[in-house]
């Protein structure tokens, strides 16, 4: 069983759609984002959101309050009614209660107050979308304080790539695609390597130690890659 | 502060070629900006100058003016009698154009690297 994608580095990044007549907010953030493995488009009104979303699938939506034409409250409720799965971000330069109070009740799933550091964006976006399912029908696990995106072979920890080796990257998906199973040396060496475990062999457990060093997890008590005694490894998500 | 180090913020939350595409984007429409909020307060359009100034101050702290920000605030709540005062306006476009010199050299030295 090969758990390499080939064409991994082809799959498409993240898909933000941002709503908002700032165009220099839509240039920030398309030079911060996209250095972080997404893909925004950007829209200058709520009245171009229904045709876009015709064509396209984003993952996200931010949505700017104030705009011209009808403002983001109403296009939020209406993106609630037509794209309930999509998650939405409001962005105001506004600081009242009141505003933020009826966006979270009109179903936003966050709210962001202009300014903002685009780092705090990333995080916020990051939250909400751990272990969601894509519009593409892909997850990003939150693994401790990790990031693994099985499709792109991508660990990130603290906005910083962690390089994996093919091994380490084949390993870890195998690990995301049975959180919490108890998987033996058998059933990794077969689903890595296509044959049965050699008991002489130590490269998986080998393996599982630089994992576990990637993944920021504590070698003598792992959090995470946990070893089940003569059995194997688990791998613990957060919930 | 020295225009080397206006930009300090902006280069460390993008990278410096993501910051140099930045600016070279930004130039022309802080010069916009500039141009339509002096338009607007010439013309006595509080509510006009007020929308541009809102929204150019979702990125105007990259520019590390503390002054701009000011000024765009006081523009945003409109009060008439110091946006009608001549003073407002000059310190305004003096604003805007230690921004726009800070952007050219800040061009200029990384086109020579």
């Amino acid at each position: 069983m090969n758990l390499i994608s080939s064409n991994a580095s082809d799959a498409p990044a993240r898909q933000i759609l941002l709503v908002d007549d700032d165009i220099l907010l839509h240039k920030l953030l398309e030079e911060y984002l996209c250095q972080h493995d997404y893909h925004i488009d950007a829209l200058q009104c709520g009245e171009e959101i229904s045709e876009f979303l015709q064509h396209q699938q984003p993952d996200f939506i931010l949505l700017d309050i104030m705009m011209p034409g009808k403002d983001g409250l109403h296009w939020l409720r209406w993106l609630k009614k037509y794209h309930e799965h999509i998650p939405v971000m409001l962005l105001s330069a506004k600081k009242s209660a009141q505003e933020r109070l009826q966006g979270l009740e009109f179903g936003a799933d966050d709210y962001l107050t202009k300014p903002f550091h685009p780092k705090e964006l990333l995080i916020r976006i990051r939250n909400i979308m751990r272990d969601r399912p894509l519009a593409n029908g892909r997850v990003i696990h939150k693994i401790g304080s990790s990031f693994f995106d099985p499709v792109h072979e991508h660990l990130e920890r603290d906005n910083t790539t962690i390089k994996l080796t093919t091994q380490e990257s084949g390993l870890l998906q195998f690990f995301c695609q049975n959180p919490g199973q108890i998987l033996t040396r058998d059933a990794i060496s077969l689903a890595l390597y296509g044959n049965d475990y050699q008991p002489m062999n130590r490269s998986i457990d080998m393996t599982i130690n630089r994992l576990r060093k990637k993944l920021d997890d504590n070698a003598t008590t792992p959090r995470y890659l946990c070893t089940v005694w003569r059995k194997g490894y688990r791998l613990t998500l957060d919930s | 502060m020295t225009t080397a180090t206006v930009f300090n913020t902006l280069v460390a939350m993008l990278g410096q070629e993501s910051a140099q595409r930045f600016l070279a984007f930004a130039q022309p429409q802080i010069h916009q900006c500039k141009q339509d909020l002096l338009t607007h307060l010439q013309q006595h359009d509080w509510d006009s100058a007020a929308a541009t100034a809102h929204r150019f101050k979702a990125t105007a702290h990259l520019y590390s003016s503390a002054r701009l920000i000011e000024q765009l605030d006081t523009i945003i709540q409109k009060p008439i009698q110091t946006l009608q005062h001549p003073a407002f306006s000059q310190d305004l476009v003096a604003e805007f154009q230690y921004i726009e010199r800070a952007i050219q050299q800040f061009m200029a030295n990384h086109a020579n690297h």
